[in-house]
């Protein structure tokens, strides 16, 4: 009996280590990737990063120059999609943690729109954006307001940025109401009891507890879209154009799409490789950054909810300190 | 169910309730209670635990509508009023008869919008009168000499005790008439709990209160009423002098002297 016992006890022995070693290697192998990914990236992009690389448009056919247009074309159109997606996913969530009833088949029905929106392939954004947007809506307005002039039936910037609005608004939501529902529903009550209503309670008391959600997961959709390129391409972004956009319906240059088209539609590949990691290299900062700034911010945030929560639970009780 | 009848000298009636009775998920916590509170008395109401106090205290301003499949029966007049009666404005309901909770739920916000937040809502005051409500709210809880010189700092910083008074102070901006007031000193310690006593008694006569507590002490030192709920149902009623010395009912007696829990 007391053998077995032993046995098995070097059994375990041999499984902790089995498994122990099996959950480092994966760690490992994910912590080489990213660093390859970023190795790469950084050894062949350093060289060309300069500030003159930031500030110029590409010039001769794209094999020089910089990427300031791409630059510009990302910007407005992470701002304008940004209009679009913090209105419409701060309300959905509001809408989620707030008023709906949890078992509601209408809420059930949204809270699965939302996951499956999440899961949608980022291909069949283009394809309704270019269909939706440009197609149908574009066309409706040109042929209302513009007597059937072409317009805004045709890819332009504000049709990526609602495209990519789609695509990031689970991220906000999901970022937001996972702030309101941190809020302790005790402090609904007690506003309750005054007497005061629900969208009272919402905007005054609520929201500016959650404000830190919002925020990081609008930069997590900022970061979301300036990295994706399925959505924008034949909804807005242009291959190469010598101008910045100025209009809701011009074309633009974008970061993301201007790797694709440096790596795939080159005319002397050799000559714009370093451009191309240039490129990636500002897109993977720019991302990475935004990701740190979301992250920092949230654990700020959650940081003092928890110091809120434990000063609520157990506040001083010694009357003078 | 034991006659209950009304031994003080009569007054007139601040709230009725007339034959209350209210289930949550379809299990009843209080069943066909009538009773009387006369304006400007403190009512106590004691019971062992789950005997349905909360509940009594939650349907005189509607808050147990906020907990899901509740249901009430019965009538609750304010000053002749049905509150229950289509039509009611439940915000206006809930100005007039504000609850305070157990635990002190300050917002974490500064001590000066705490007491401003239903103030502001309600509209009670033009914007230079907002803070005047305030300040004034603060004197009348006792709480004024300790803040005075930190209203913009957050509530938080405020100690247990002083947070149930600033929980108060927020009620009484709101102007009530009526004051529910659901185990005020649960959570406190002795000194904030005295504390706390000591300004509902100060309060008595100027608003109309219900105090739900498990602490017959309590409702011995501070009300004028106690009535006595058991597994629902209102077992006695009556002035506190009278209960706690010549308890009509044996059930009364047995809880009194700590033989019916």
């Amino acid at each position: 009996m007391a053998i077995r016992v032993k046995m098995g006890k070097a059994v375990q022995k041999v499984e902790d280590a089995l498994l122990y070693l099996l959950v480092g290697l994966a760690a490992f192998i994910l912590v080489a990737m990213l660093s390859l990914v970023v190795g790469v990236t950084v050894r062949g992009g350093l060289p060309v990063l300069s500030w003159r690389f930031l500030t110029t448009p590409p010039s001769i056919g794209m094999t020089a120059g910089g990427i300031s247009t791409a630059i510009f074309g990302t910007l407005a159109l992470v701002i304008l999609m940004t209009l679009a997606v913090v209105p419409m996913g701060v309300l959905t969530a509001i809408y989620l943690a707030e008023y709906a009833d949890r078992r509601s088949p209408l809420t059930r029905a949204i809270r699965e729109a939302v996951e499956t929106l999440a899961s949608v392939p980022t291909i069949v954004f283009w394809l309704f954006g270019l269909g939706f947007f440009v197609q149908f809506l574009g066309r409706g307005i040109d042929s209302l307001f513009f007597r059937g002039e072409l317009n805004y039936g045709q890819p332009a910037l504000i049709w990526s940025a609602l495209t990519m609005a789609f695509l990031t608004v689970p991220v906000v939501i999901v970022e937001t109401e996972q702030a309101l529902s941190f809020i302790p529903g005790e402090q609904r009550l007690a506003a309750y009891s005054l007497g005061v209503s629900r969208w009272y309670t919402v905007s005054r008391l609520i929201l500016p507890q959650a404000f830190p959600g919002i925020l990081s997961g609008t930069i997590l959709a900022l970061s979301r879209g300036a990295g994706e390129v399925a959505p924008i391409m034949f909804t807005g972004a242009a291959y190469y154009l010598p101008y910045l956009p100025t209009q809701p319906n011009d074309q633009f240059m974008e970061l993301g799409y201007h790797i694709y088209v440096l790596a795939t539609q080159s005319p002397d590949i050799e000559l714009t490789k370093p451009l191309l990691f240039g490129t990636a290299l500002v897109l993977l900062l720019l991302t990475f950054s935004l990701n740190l700034v979301a992250l920092l911010i949230r654990r700020a945030m959650f940081q003092r909810l928890a110091r809120h929560r434990a000063r609520q639970e157990s506040p001083r009780t010694c009357e003078d300190f | 169910m034991a006659a209950v009848k009304w031994l003080g000298e009569p007054k007139s009636p601040k709230v009725a309730l007339e034959n209350l009775s209210v289930s949550y998920q379809g299990r009843p916590v209080l069943k066909h209670v009538s009773l009387v509170i006369p304006e400007g008395r403190l009512v106590a109401i004691i019971g062992p635990s789950g005997s349905g106090k909360s509940a009594l205290l939650y349907a005189l301003n509607r808050m147990n509508e906020t907990l899901p499949e509740t249901r009430t029966e019965g009538r609750v007049l304010l000053n002749g009023e049905n509150i229950y009666a289509p039509g009611v404005d439940l915000q206006e309901l809930r100005r007039r008869v504000p609850i305070i909770f157990p635990r002190p739920i300050v917002f974490p916000q500064s001590i000066y919008d705490n007491v401003a937040f239903g103030l502001r809502y309600h509209g009670l005051a033009s914007q230079g009168r907002v803070a005047d409500l305030v300040f004034e709210s603060l004197r009348l809880v006792g709480l004024w000499d300790e803040v005075k010189g930190r209203l913009h700092r957050s509530a938080l910083e405020l100690t247990a005790g002083q947070r149930q008074l600033l929980c108060i102070a927020r009620a009484l901006a709101l102007q009530p008439e009526v004051l529910l007031l659901d185990e005020p000193c649960g959570s406190l310690d002795a000194i904030s709990t005295l504390r706390v006593e000591n300004l509902i008694q100060e309060l008595k006569g100027r608003y109309t209160m219900v105090v739900v507590t498990h602490n017959m002490q309590e409702a011995a030192r501070i009300s004028d009423e106690t009535g006595f709920l058991l597994e629902g149902e209102l077992v006695e009623y009556g002035s506190t002098e009278q209960i706690f010395t010549q308890p009509q009912d044996e059930r009364t007696e047995q809880y009194l002297t700590g033989r019916l829990f």
